[in-house]
């Protein structure tokens, strides 16, 4: 897993390479620790091209970040979504709070 | 369970190890000729559950192992068995449903049986305090 990281006018925006599980999910968390407490990051977006593989882990994540940016009155987005993580995002019911773009829509 | 078309592989609960056990059932699985989205389902249900022991089964005590066996059945099915010899479920039916965790809320989505569910044709678990975790999951891989 390898993860691209940049910060510009309050969007935090990362680039996620490989596969992201519980083990992964951790290094990112505490990786982005400090950008999600800094009051100036108010958005969050992924773009998830590389990111060939997520379960349930993932999801925590996500929820965790969206949790932590609402507060702020921001929000997170995906895009660049491949078909296989697209479908653990709908099946989680994740779009209902995260904005999911598929391959081609980027950020 | 050796005898007919298995696997069985013993790995540390780790959750470093979860990559690898999915990588090895994927390519077990991968003789069945499932499409894409049978291999992501089928690699994502053991994630879940692989992870779920390297998590929760040996928290109170010294990591011990997760067994994780594998069977192609005759009429294409396959059966995955994911075991912890770890703490156990008190409530199996509580910790199927969607949202509820052991762990620390803000790491876990309480999600992994949810999926297992939504991504296998059937989920057994069959756990007790201090008796360890088994999970059985099968699924149909359309010739």
């Amino acid at each position: 897993m390898r993860i691209g990281h940049t910060v510009s006018d309050g969007i935090l925006f990362l680039r996620l390479q490989g596969e992201l599980d519980q083990h992964m999910a951790a290094i990112i968390r505490k990786k982005m620790a400090g950008y999600l407490m800094s009051q100036s990051v108010r958005e969050i977006r992924l773009d998830l091209f590389e990111l060939t593989f997520m379960d349930s882990s993932g999801i925590g994540l996500l929820i965790h970040w969206y949790k932590a940016v609402l507060q702020r009155g921001g929000s997170v987005r995906l895009c660049n979504v491949q078909p296989c993580v697209a479908r653990i995002l709908r099946m989680s019911g994740l779009q209902q709070i995260v904005e999911i773009g598929e391959v081609g829509r980027v950020c | 369970m050796l005898g007919g078309n298995d696997m069985v592989l013993e790995i540390s609960a780790l959750a470093e190890n979860v990559a690898f056990v999915r990588a090895a059932v994927g390519a077990f699985a991968a003789r069945l000729d499932p499409t894409i989205e049978e291999l992501s389902d089928i690699k994502t249900a053991v994630s879940e559950a692989v992870t779920n022991a390297a998590v929760h089964a040996y928290r109170d005590r010294e990591v011990g192992s997760v067994w994780v066996r594998a069977r192609v059945l005759q009429d294409g099915q396959l059966v995955i068995e994911i075991e912890d010899l770890g703490c156990g479920i008190a409530d199996v039916e509580q910790a199927r449903a969607a949202f509820f965790t052991t762990g620390p809320a803000e790491e876990r989505s309480g999600m992994g049986f949810v999926v297992m569910e939504s991504f296998m044709d059937d989920v057994q678990v069959h756990s007790a305090p201090d008796r360890g975790t088994l999970v059985r999951m099968t699924r149909k891989i359309a010739p």
